[in-house]
């Protein structure tokens, strides 16, 4: 019982529980796009969503371009390059980890956890097939392409050669096509080269002030072209070792680069919007090709013709772009007030509305969102459901109208990174909350009115219910003499991912809701899932009821001399009604002299009875409110009481004869 | 400790005090110094004593002359040790107070500490007579919430620190008599001080070490608690605060702290005749005029400026009726009718040029001349009025003239749109006025978030133009000014006690801008300044109110006297008067809709029934008035003054030069914050995710500056070309330095919630100091949790040097900047010897400076005391304050013992106290 709060050592940072809830296919993007990848074989375009998900596009259809997603990724994925001519895809994601996917078909090859923070930049040589992962963890892996495609479950051990040095967070990374160079930019504001086949450094390029988010090596790895949050882009001479030149073309952060194969122009986007082509020799002579809706987070050239610049930006629509083939030709662009080139895409992947808002209801169970198109939507956490669309309306007015007076204590948090919602679970407060059946709105057995289900445990096992450990456990502990719930109250949609990581860290294995009994998984499963899920999932052991203490006094109206001041306890569950039976029963000395206990009514024949009695005797108060015998102690205490201290009520019997019992009562 | 090594070599001086230059001359070379100091420390005690109760048994209690005694006690007792303990208050150990004793020794040198927590603790006891006179007619207050308990402990530690430090300051005046070998001899105890804190915060309980930081924090948190139950108190009782009678228990209380200490000094400085003053104050008039007339240019243009933006003409009244408001503290009302007129008559007459060169500032004066801002009111009504009759005949001919003027200046107060302009500028600008005399409009921005202030009530409107200045940069700019500007000011303060009033009226304008609380109060004082007004029209006026009107009156008459000075005069009072112009500024929008009687209805009627036709008027010269109230306490402190000023902020009556530094400090006394004004500066916090880059700011208040001594450990890598980089500029210096840039990251597990993109990112914060106190504190990270072997506070023991003086630290100011109200010079330090926070010992070192007669003062008295690097040197002295003993060093020993190789304090340093060099005292 006591147990299940204990941490489960190991060593390990506690494992929390969570999973989204969302559609089983998400066709659009749901947040912002970090990277782009385009396959000009097969007019493929790949991109990789803060939504956690790659998408592959079919760019010859503006209709319906959605061919496939690519689900493994439990957070951001930072970056995409494809490799083996678009056979296989890298990923780098925030969930510290570099995967391998046949592009193809979808589906992840292998998972590298080398990383221990977000990675955020991949490098590809594409003549050595190399790859280089670099993230916030300061590290750089390098990674032999063919290697990884050949892991295997059994062979499953790659070598990879570090480069190290770095000082800080490396947010770009950059590799040249021989891989002859490798350069990172950071937030320690230089770049930093180094030879990838040796390893060994090269040299250390200092100019920009501030973090460098984008880098371009040209093909021999002589130039480098980097821009940096202090809104401007160097070209750096790398044989000379120094910056040969600056340029100032946007006003915030550069975020993106691409140049094209002769290294002539470069094309750049960040923060403030615009795009530019820049003439790379002669700087003032330049394009704005156009102006994004919101701030650009990468740039993908595709090398069709004519040549056209792919554009992912914070907002979850991608977009084709057409370039000027020849950004040199007349100086006619370069007005003073720089007009955008081009106003209108070639062509929009459009995007789907992210949740940007979000309201846990009183009730502690659903959850109202707001989303991008200001949509307004009604989830079920229980479920993990979308309940109801509301459509177009005022946010706080829904607020407004879905309050309930009821308290439920906090026991799952959210999160919106994905732009879904995500719910976290963890041990620390998952078990917090307890309701009735009755409350749920679930269908009870008629003659267990009062059944109480803790609802982080329920949902545990509704997330869990594939797991065969979890099922088969179930049968064996029905002698453990608990609580025997071997259906679970809810069940959730089975497409439901279920992500378990480190609190605040990484991921340790992700699975869908129904995929819970296959081998692989259940081999995972039994490595990962946290013994406090496992007590109450498998061993079936239910956390227990909080308890609240309180103090039950005369009303001072009744004038009835408080006698001594008891502190009584039960949980804070219950219902003012039981409360009103127990003064009834006890205080005024009525009813049946079977009544027990106040926390747990023992299902007693005579209940239905005594409570309409009781509560046509007997008044409850607090802070001289009159109590609705069906609110909680919890919710009073809230709602009502809103005092650090003990709860206090108050009783007043109604009738006249129960005062003289009363008085009689006492000593 | 005992100066042992001097008597050595030379015979006890016959002077009970010790110059810094005799000192010199004794003083064998430095390096000697520190081994007496270890001898002294090893036995502070044991020896001394017996040396003490043998010098006293040989002499017996006899009346033998000080000096005799002290020479037959040097020689004939042992010699080394035995010579006399400096003429300077120790504190006694009370059992490891060490923490507090070294941090009330730098506290009493502080500059302008003390005459701050005079005039607190006067102003305390006024007000509690006040609270008895009350109790006595009212019987027991209804409510006995009147002050919290918080605030009367504060209000007692206010006390006790007075009392303490006039110990302190009797047993310097009496050493001759107290002194003797024993280092204790001039010892006062703590002990009341350290009750209440101890009754404050129990965590100073025991007899542990404690973090002589956080007591000084703690202890400033008092102080300004005090301050705001005084505040508090005040207004409640402030109908019983009588307006003449405060003067003598002032004087009283003066009597009791000078008496001790007077000097022959004191009693000749400052009862100079009135007309003495006056005149001196029409000379540096004359001297000003010259400058006024600077930038005539510029306010043409300003005005333009102003008048395009002012649409509303509606009140253009006789030039005077102008005049007044403008006097009045421009409300925003004012400001806006005044600016109809000013569009068209700076066009027209070609020869306001002239006046309106001191824009906003010039013009103010003009108007209000510098007595008439004290009195406010009652100047309003006066001129309103214009008849002669109204002022006390001695003023007639000056009213007359001031009736010119105020013809004159109407022209002039079309200039004042200017001042909107002026207002709106920061105060930076302020600092080259004040050197220039001419308040040029264009240098002046005011940090535009400091300006917003809301107005709450109607008599904030008066209120108003006070709230937006910034009040720490006002400080500053005013602190900037020139000595000569303080001069007059403070010359026409001892003569005219109106004339130290607006002083004061703009330190509190400056220094309570920022917090609406502090606005209220001073309304409140407004309020009270109308009911108290001496003005002989005034109905309230108390019998003996009539002195002080008779103070009040003859103020204005050296100002009014000639018409030409009275621009001069205002140029002097400029820097008071923008700054309440700035504050009216920011809240000049929503007032000015709003007519003037609508704004103080209270005021109104009693100034309606004084001075029906320029009623409204005299409303807007309310703000002003607010400034009066101040004025007044200041007035009668003044008046006190003359006679039984306490010692510390008579002195600078003394000598003209010193009157200035000192005056202004008075005047921050009366503000209910100068703690807040010494202390406490502001700081922007900025944090921004490396992600969306989206910088998240947020300002704060700060009252000394974390010094990491350890840089966060880089990883370590091998990387040979990071010396460059990083390079070996470990110094001091650059430590000192980056705590005014640092910058911090937020990551790994430390990452931050980014609004925007929904997750934990990386992120940068960064902090830098956008308001720096008149006296920063440093405290430097010696005990830090992380570097302790087993999770203890340990102590990091790294040698720092420490500078002197500190560059420029003001965010975003080029790097060679020099300006003086930008650079600190270091004035105390507390130290710490051992190797935890529980244990060990604490002392300070203070900086004070010597007069040329010998004696030794605080370095805050001498007009050049900051200028620590330059000719002053020779004046300036240290002493180390280690609980009973006092051992005395000049700046070249100090130096030595600070930046020398053998860096020879005793203890690491812990706390460093800098003042800013451009401060006044």
């Amino acid at each position: 019982m006591t147990t299940h709060r204990t941490a489960t050592g190991q060593g390990r940072k506690k494992v929390q529980v969570s999973f989204v809830i969302r559609n089983e296919v998400e066709r659009h993007h749901r947040s912002g796009v970090n990277a782009l990848q385009f396959d000009s074989s097969l007019n493929r375009l790949y991109s990789a969503g803060r939504d956690s998900i790659i998408r592959i596009w079919n760019t010859r259809t503006s209709k319906d371009p959605y061919i496939l997603s690519m689900e493994h990724h439990t957070d951001w994925v930072n970056d995409i390059v494809l490799c083996c001519h678009g056979r296989t895809l890298i990923s780098a994601s925030s969930d510290t980890t570099v995967k391998v996917w046949n592009a193809h078909k979808g589906f992840c090859m292998s998972t590298l956890r080398t990383h221990k923070d977000y990675v955020k930049a991949l490098a590809y040589a594409r003549d050595r097939e190399q790859v280089a992962s670099a993230g916030l963890d300061r590290a750089i892996f390098l990674w032999d392409v063919n290697t990884l495609t050949a892991l295997t479950a059994s062979n499953n051990t790659v070598t990879t050669s570090t480069v190290a040095g770095n000082k800080d967070s490396i947010y770009s990374l950059a590799m040249n096509s021989p891989g002859t160079v490798i350069v990172s930019g950071s937030t320690e504001k230089v770049l930093r080269v180094w030879d990838p086949r040796s390893c060994q450094k090269l040299m250390k390029l200092k100019g920009h002030t501030d973090n460098v988010k984008a880098l371009v090596l040209n093909r021999d790895g002589t130039q480098c072209l980097s821009g940096s949050s202090d809104g401007t882009i160097r070209l750096w001479h790398l044989g000379q070792q120094r910056c040969v030149a600056t340029y100032r073309v946007h006003d915030e952060g550069v975020w993106a680069l691409q140049a094209n194969d002769s290294f002539t122009t470069v094309y750049s986007g960040g923060r403030d919007r615009q795009i530019w082509a820049t003439d790379i020799r002669n700087p003032d002579n330049r394009t704005l090709i156009c102006e994004e809706k919101a701030p650009v987070l990468k740039l993908e050239l595709s090398h069709t013709d004519p040549p056209s610049l792919w554009v992912a930006t914070t907002d979850s629509s991608i977009r084709n772009w057409p370039i000027k083939t020849n950004v040199r030709g007349s100086g006619d662009y370069e007005n003073e007030n720089y007009s955008p080139a081009f106003t209108q895409p070639d062509f929009t992947i459009k995007g789907g509305p992210s949740i940007r808002q979000y309201l846990v209801l009183n009730d502690k169970r659903h959850i109202l969102t707001r989303d991008t198109d200001d949509c307004v939507a009604l989830w079920d956490v229980l479920t993990a459901r979308k309940v109801e669309d509301q459509g177009n309306v005022d946010f706080d007015l829904e607020i407004k109208k879905q309050f309930k007076m009821v308290f439920v204590p906090n026991w799952f948090s959210v999160d919106l990174k994905t732009g879904l919602l995500t719910i976290h679970l963890e041990e620390s407060d998952c078990f917090a909350a307890w309701m009735s059946i009755r409350e749920l709105g679930l269908p009870s057995p008629a003659d267990a009115p009062e059944t109480k289900i803790n609802i982080g445990s329920a949902l545990l096992q509704a997330l869990l219910e594939h797991w065969p450990k979890a099922q088969l456990e179930d049968i064996q502990d029905g002698s453990n003499g608990t609580e025997k719930g071997s259906t679970s109250y809810f069940t959730v949609p089975g497409h439901t991912p279920v992500i378990f990581s480190e609190v605040g860290g990484r991921t340790l294995f992700r699975l869908l809701c129904r995929d819970a009994s296959g081998d692989t998984e259940q081999m995972l499963l039994n490595e990962t899932v946290p013994s406090w899920v496992v007590e109450v999932v498998v061993n079936r052991n239910m956390p227990k009821f909080n308890k609240i203490p309180f103090f039950l006094q005369p009303h001072p109206i009744t004038g009835i001399k408080p006698i001594k001041k008891d502190r009584l306890s039960a949980s804070d569950m219950i219902q003012v009604r039981k409360v009103i039976e127990h003064v009834y029963e006890k205080v005024l000395g009525q009813g049946s002299d079977s009544g027990s206990q106040t926390a747990n009514s023992n299902g007693q024949d005579k209940d239905e009875d005594l409570t309409t009695v009781a509560e046509e005797r007997v008044e409850l108060f607090c802070n001289d409110q009159i109590l609705d015998p069906n609110m909680d102690l919890r919710t009073v205490k809230h709602f009502i009481w809103k005092q650090s201290g003990d709860l206090t009520l108050h009783y007043r019997p109604l009738a006249k004869k129960d005062y003289h019992s009363f008085v009689n009562i006492p000593h | 400790m005992v100066v042992a090594y001097e008597d050595k070599l030379a015979p006890v001086k016959k002077r009970p005090r010790l110059s810094l230059k005799s000192n010199r001359k004794n003083t064998p070379a430095p390096g000697c110094v520190p081994s007496t100091a270890d001898e002294a420390n090893k036995c502070p005690y044991d020896e001394p004593k017996q040396q003490s109760i043998n010098e006293e048994e040989c002499n017996g209690i006899g009346d033998i002359d000080e000096e005799v005694q002290q020479e037959v006690s040097s020689e004939s007792c042992v010699p080394v040790e035995e010579s006399l303990v400096p003429p300077v208050a120790s504190l006694v150990n009370l059992g490891n107070t060490c923490f507090l004793n070294s941090v009330l020794q730098v506290l009493r040198y502080t500059p302008r500490f003390m005459t701050c927590l005079v005039d607190l603790f006067k102003n305390i006891v006024v007000v509690e007579k006040a609270g008895k006179e009350k109790l006595l007619k009212e019987g027991p207050p209804d409510e006995e919430s009147e002050t919290s308990e918080d605030g009367k402990l504060s209000m007692e530690l206010v006390k006790c620190l007075y009392q303490l430090y006039k110990d302190m300051e009797r047993h310097e005046d009496r050493y001759s008599e107290m002194a003797s070998a024993d280092v204790s001899s001039m010892a006062v105890k703590p002990n009341k001080i350290l009750d209440i804190i101890r009754e404050f915060n129990p965590m100073f309980e025991g007899n542990f070490q404690h973090d002589a930081q956080e007591l000084l924090r703690c202890l400033l948190c008092y102080l300004a608690d005090a301050e705001k139950a005084w505040s508090k108190n005040h207004e409640e009782v402030k109908a019983y605060i009588p307006v003449a009678k405060p003067q003598p228990k002032m004087n009283h209380i003066m009597k009791q702290f000078l008496a001790a200490s007077e000097k022959p000094k004191i009693k000749s400085e400052p009862k100079t005749s009135n007309k003495d003053l006056l005149d001196e104050i029409h000379t540096t008039v004359d001297v000003k005029t010259e400058n006024c007339d600077v930038k005539p240019l510029q306010e043409g243009n300003l005005i333009k400026k102003t008048n395009g933006s002012m649409p509303d003409v509606e009140l253009k009244t006789d030039g005077a009726v102008e005049l007044v408001r403008r006097r009045g503290r421009p409300s925003k009302k004012k400001r806006k009718i005044e600016i109809p007129t000013s569009t068209k008559e700076p066009f027209r007459n070609p020869s306001l040029k002239s006046v309106s060169n001191q824009p906003g500032i010039a013009t103010m004066f003009s108007k209000s001349d510098q007595p008439r801002r004290r009195l406010g009111m009652q100047r309003v009504v006066v001129h309103p009025n214009t008849s002669p009759t109204q002022l006390p005949q001695t003023n007639l001919t000056d009213i007359n003239n001031n009736e010119d003027l105020n013809h004159d200046h109407n022209n002039n107060e079309n200039a004042l749109p200017s001042r909107n302009i002026l207002r709106s500028r920061s105060s930076e600008s302020l600092p080259s006025l004040s050197k220039s005399y001419l308040l040029s409009p264009i240098n002046r921005r005011c940090k535009t978030k400091q300006l917003q202030l809301k107005l709450k009530k109607c008599d904030s409107v008066c209120n108003s133009p006070l709230k937006s200045v910034n009040a720490s940069d006002a400080m500053k700019e005013m602190n900037n000014l020139s000595p000569v500007a303080n001069c007059r000011i403070q010359v026409n303060g001892k003569d005219l006690t109106g004339s130290l009033t607006p002083s004061s009226a703009k330190r509190k304008m400056c220094f309570n801008d920022d917090e609406e609380k502090q606005i209220d109060s001073i309304t409140n004082a407004i309020s009270e300044t109308f009911s108290l007004k001496p003005h002989p029209k005034t109905i309230e006026l108390s019998p003996s109110t009539s002195k002080t009107n008779g103070h009040f009156s003859k103020s204005p008459l050296p100002v009014r006297q000639s018409p030409r000075n009275r621009c001069n005069a205002t140029e002097e009072i400029t820097p008071i008067k923008l700054s309440p112009c700035e504050r009216a500024r920011s809240q000049s929008p929503k007032i000015s809709s709003v007519s003037p009687r609508r704004q103080s209805p209270r005021l109104n009627k009693k100034l309606q029934n004084s001075v029906s036709p320029s009623t409204s008027s005299v409303l807007y010269m309310k703000p002003s008035p607010g400034m009066s109230s101040l004025a007044k306490r200041k007035v009668n402190f003044s008046e006190n003054s003359t006679s039984c000023a306490n010692k510390m902020s008579m002195r600078p009556c003394v000598s003209p030069l010193r009157s200035p530094k000192k005056s202004p400090g008075k005047e921050k006394g009366s503000n209910c914050d100068f703690v807040e004004q010494l202390f406490q500066g502001t700081m922007m916090l900025k944090t921004k995710c490396m992600e969306c880059e989206f910088a998240k700011e947020r300002q704060e208040d700060f009252q000394d500056v974390s010094v990491p001594l350890r840089r966060e450990k880089e990883d370590v890598d091998s990387d040979e070309d990071e010396t460059d980089k990083d390079g070996v500029d470990d110094s001091c210096l650059s430590k000192l330095m980056s705590a005014f840039s640092e910058v911090e990251r937020l990551r790994e597990d430390n990452k931050y919630f980014c609004e925007n993109c929904f997750r934990y990112v990386e992120a940068e914060r960064s902090l830098h100091y956008e308001v720096l106190p008149d006296v920063l504190t440093l405290h430097l990270k010696r005990f830090s949790a992380s570097d302790g072997l087993f999770g203890n506070l340990c102590k990091i023991n790294d040698h720092i040097s420490i500078p002197v003086t500190l560059p420029c630290l003001q965010y975003q100011c080029p790097r060679s900047c020099r300006k003086a109200n930008h650079m600190y010079s270091l004035y105390g330090i507390v130290t710490h010897a051992g190797t935890t926070i529980t244990s060990g010992h604490y002392l300070s070192y203070v900086k004070v400076k010597s007069n040329d007669e010998g004696n030794i003062k605080m370095c805050s008295d001498g007009p050049n005391a900051h200028l620590m690097d330059d000719s002053t040197k020779h004046s300036v002295g240290w002493y180390e304050c280690d609980d009973e003993a006092i051992r005395i060093f000049s700046d070249e020993e100090f130096r030595e013992k600070l930046i020398g190789k053998e860096a020879s304090l005793m203890g690491t340093p812990y706390v460093l106290f800098y003042q800013r060099q451009s401060m006044k005292v």
